[in-house]
C-alpha cells in the first residue's frame, strides 16, 4: 500500500459518507436548489477524483511499517500523538496545564532537552504565553472541565 | 476624491504613534516568521487572528497586513544562508543566493534582496493605489451571477495555474468545497453533514484548517523527514553588517531587474491561486532570457536575486487587490486577512473603498510605511534573526504546536476546533507528501458558502433557467475564460502524453 492509495481511500471515504448525509436531505426547493444538492455534487465529484488519483502513476513511497518504528518517522508519529494527549489534557485541565505537561514530554521524548532544561522552558515558555494572551491581550485560556469541577468544590 | 488626496488621508491616520507601533511589530514579527522555516505567514495570521477582538479595525489591519510583507521579506534570509526557503515564494531566491553566499557573498545578497523587497513592495503598492477603487468601481454594478461566475472562474484559476496536478489541486479544492457545506444550511436552516454532532451545526470555520494545514502540519512532516534547520556559530560571527551595503554599481545594474520584476509580480499575484511562487519562476526566467550572461544565472548572479525578491513582494502587493476591490481571496495568506476583516465588522469588497475609505487608505498607506520599516529591520537585524534561527532550532515544534493550540481556541473559544485542526493536520501531512496544493482547499472552505449561496440566487434570479446567465456579458466573460482554462489544462495533457508514448 502506497501513501497516495491510502489517501484516495481516505477521501473516497469521506466522500462515500457526503454522499451518505445528502441523501436524507432536499435536492431542489422551487425554482432553486435544496440543501441536500451541493453535499452531493461535491461528494461524487469527490468520490471520481479520489478514483483517478488512485488509478493514476503512482510513484508516491510504500508505507514502510518497519520504518514507522523508527527514527526519525516515529519522532513525527510521537508529536502528533502528543498533541492528541495534549487536547485531552486541555480539555480536563485546561490551558496552562496542558501546555506545561506538553511542553516537558515533547522536549523529552524528542530528545531535544534534557528534564531539567526542559522544565525551565516549559515554565518559561507557558509564563510567556499567558503574560501576551492573557494579560495582554486579554483572550482567555480555557480552564478544563475538571479544574473547574475542582474549583467550585474547594475554592468558590 | 483623487488616489492621491486618499492616500494623503491615510497617511495622516497611520502617523498615529499606536498605528506606527504597530506596523513595526507586525513587521518584526513577520520578519521572525518569514525567518523560520516551517511557520508561513498563513499559518501566523491564523494564530494571531483573535488579537484583532476589541481592537479598532485599522490598527488590527495594519498589524496583520505588516505580518504578511515581514514574512515575504525574512524569507529570503535563510534562502540565502542555508538553502531553505522560509516560505514558498523565497524558493527562487535559494538560486542565486545560495552560491553566493559560498562565495562569501552573503552580506550583498541579502542587502540587495532587502532593497529588492522594498523596491517591489513599493512598486506593488503604488499600483495597489492606482488600480484598487477603479476595480472597486466597476464591482459596484455586479449581482449574484456575476459573482458566480467570478466563484467558479477563482475555482478554475486556483487548480488550474497554482498547483502542478490538476488532478492534485481538485482533489484540494473540492475537499475544501465539500467540507464548507458541513453545518445549518444558510437558506432553510437544515443541518447537512453534521451527523449528529452538535459541534458542527455552525459548520467548519476555516481558520482550524488554515493552521492545520499550514502550521501543524509543516512541524510534523518536518519531524517524520528529520529534516533539521541548523546555523552554527562561525556561520553567524563572519556575517558582517557593513557587507549587506550593495555598491551604487550594483544597484544600478539591478535597477532594470526591478522595473521588469515588481509589476510581474503585482499582476500574476492579483490573480486567483497563481500567487508569489509562480511569479518569481517566472520573473526569473525572463530575466534568465533577457541577460547577456544567462549561463551566470543559479551560480550567484545578483540579478537573479534581486528579480526573486522584487517579485515576491510585487506578488503579496498584487493580492490585496482581488481582496480589497472583489471581497475574494486569491491566496490562503489573504483568505485569513479575509477573516480579519469580517472579525473587525467589516465586510470587504467593492463597497468598501467607498464606505470605508478612511481604513482602506489607511491600510494602505501602512503598507508604505511598513516597506520602510521592513527595508531598515531586514538590513539591521539580520545577525539578531540568524540567532534567533539558531535558538530555536531545538525548541521550534513546541513553540508551534502550543501557538496552533491557543491560536485555534481563542478565535471561538471551542475545544471542538482543536480537534478539527488536528485533523486537518492529518490531512496535511498527506497532502505534503504527495505535492497536493493546501490553498485551494482554504479559498474553497472560505468562499464555498458564498458560492453556493448566489448560485441559489442567481437561479432564483432566473427562475430555475441557469442558461440566462450568459445573457449578461461579464458573467459570460468569465465563464468563456474559465472554460480556456480548463480547455489548456486539457491540450497541455495530451501533448505531455503524446510526448511520453514518442519516447517510450
Amino acid at each position: 500500500m502506497t501513501i497516495r492509495k491510502s489517501f484516495s481511500i481516505i477521501m473516497a471515504a469521506i466522500s462515500l459518507a457526503g454522499i451518505t448525509g445528502s441523501f436524507s436531505l432536499r435536492m431542489v426547493r422551487g425554482t432553486s436548489l435544496g440543501p441536500g444538492m451541493m453535499p452531493l455534487i461535491y461528494s461524487i465529484l469527490l468520490l471520481i477524483l479520489a478514483a483517478i488519483f488512485f488509478i493514476q502513476k503512482d510513484n508516491s513511497e510504500k508505507i514502510d511499517w518497519k520504518a514507522l518504528m523508527q527514527p526519525p518517522v516515529i519522532e513525527g508519529i510521537i508529536f502528533y500523538v502528543l498533541n492528541l494527549v495534549m487536547l485531552l489534557l486541555f480539555y480536563l485541565f485546561g490551558t496552562v496545564a496542558s501546555m506545561a505537561i506538553f511542553c516537558i514530554a515533547a522536549q523529552l521524548m524528542l530528545k531535544r532537552m534534557r528534564w531539567k532544561k526542559a522544565v525551565l522552558f516549559s515554565v518559561v515558555w507557558v509564563a510567556a504565553l499567558y503574560t501576551l494572551f492573557v494579560l495582554v491581550l486579554q483572550i482567555p485560556f480555557e480552564t478544563g472541565i475538571l479544574t473547574e469541577a475542582f474549583m467550585k468544590a474547594f475554592i468558590y | 476624491m483623487s488616489a492621491l488626496s486618499m492616500l494623503a488621508m491615510g497617511f495622516k491616520q497611520c502617523m498615529d504613534p499606536q498605528i506606527l507601533l504597530l506596523c513595526l511589530f507586525g513587521a518584526v514579527i513577520g520578519t521572525m516568521v518569514g525567518v523560520l522555516p516551517g511557520f508561513g505567514p498563513a499559518a501566523c495570521l491564523a494564530v494571531l487572528l483573535p488579537v484583532v477582538y476589541g481592537r479598532d479595525p485599522l490598527s488590527s489591519l495594519v498589524l496583520l497586513a505588516g505580518i504578511f510583507s515581514g514574512a515575504m521579506f525574512g524569507g529570503m534570509i535563510t534562502s540565502i544562508n542555508l538553502n531553505i526557503p522560509g516560505e514558498n515564494a523565497s524558493i527562487v531566491t535559494t538560486f542565486d543566493g545560495h552560491p553566493l553566499a559560498k562565495k562569501g557573498k552573503a552580506g550583498v545578497a541579502m542587502g540587495v534582496a532587502a532593497i529588492s523587497s522594498f523596491v517591489g513592495g513599493t512598486i506593488g503598492v503604488v499600483l495597489l493605489s492606482l488600480l484598487g477603487q477603479p476595480l472597486a468601481n466597476i464591482a459596484l454594478a455586479f449581482g449574484p451571477s456575476e459573482y458566480l461566475s467570478i466563484y467558479l472562474f477563482t475555482f478554475i484559476a486556483v487548480v488550474t495555474i497554482g498547483g502542478k496536478s490538476f488532478v492534485a489541486s481538485s482533489i484540494s479544492l473540492i475537499f475544501g468545497l465539500l467540507m464548507s457545506v458541513v453545518g445549518l444550511d444558510v437558506i432553510s436552516g437544515s443541518p447537512r453533514l453534521t451527523f449528529g454532532s452538535v459541534n458542527l451545526m455552525a459548520g467548519i470555520d476555516f481558520l482550524p484548517a488554515v493552521i492545520g494545514l499550514f502550521g501543524l502540519s509543516e512541524v510534523v512532516i518536518s519531524l517524520l523527514e528529520g529534516e533539521r534547520v541548523t546555523i552554527t556559530k562561525e556561520q553567524i560571527k563572519k556575517f558582517k553588517l557593513k557587507e549587506v551595503f550593495p555598491s551604487i554599481k550594483q544597484l544600478i545594474h539591478c535597477i532594470p531587474t526591478w522595473l521588469r520584476s515588481s509589476p510581474i509580480g503585482f499582476s500574476v499575484g492579483s490573480l486567483p491561486g497563481a500567487g508569489a511562487t509562480i511569479a518569481t519562476f517566472l520573473s526569473y526566467g525572463m530575466e534568465k532570457r533577457l541577460a547577456k550572461d544567462p549561463e551566470t544565472f543559479g551560480k550567484g548572479n545578483i540579478r537573479g536575486v534581486a528579480a526573486a525578491e522584487a517579485t515576491n513582494n510585487g506578488s503579496a502587493m498584487g493580492s490585496y487587490v482581488p481582496l480589497l476591490a472583489l471581497g475574494i481571496p486569491g491566496s490562503a495568506t489573504t483568505a485569513v486577512l479575509l477573516g480579519a476583516f469580517v472579525l473587525v465588522g467589516i465586510t470587504p469588497g467593492p463597497l468598501l473603498f467607498r464606505e470605508h475609505p478612511d481604513l482602506v487608505w489607511g491600510l494602505i498607506a501602512s503598507m508604505y510605511l511598513g516597506n520602510v520599516a521592513l527595508l531598515l529591520i531586514n538590513t539591521a537585524f539580520i545577525p539578531l534573526f540568524l540567532w534567533l534561527l539558531r535558538i530555536s532550532e531545538k525548541t521550534m515544534p513546541v513553540i508551534v504546536a502550543t501557538l496552533c493550540f491557543i491560536g485555534t481556541f481563542s478565535n471561538q473559544n471551542l475545544v471542538s476546533d482543536i480537534l478539527i485542526m488536528l485533523l486537518f493536520t492529518f490531512i496535511g501531512v498527506f497532502f505534503k507528501k504527495l505535492d497536493i496544493p493546501p490553498a485551494p482547499c482554504i479559498i474553497a472552505l472560505v468562499l464555498g458558502g458564498d458560492l453556493e449561496f448566489s448560485l441559489r440566487q442567481t437561479l432564483e434570479l432566473f427562475q430555475g433557467n441557469f442558461l440566462l446567465c450568459f445573457t449578461k456579458p461579464i458573467t459570460t466573460m468569465f465563464f468563456v475564460v474559465g472554460a480556456l482554462l480548463i480547455l489548456n489544462v486539457m491540450i497541455k495533457s495530451i501533448k505531455s502524453r503524446k510526448a511520453n508514448a514518442n519516447t517510450m
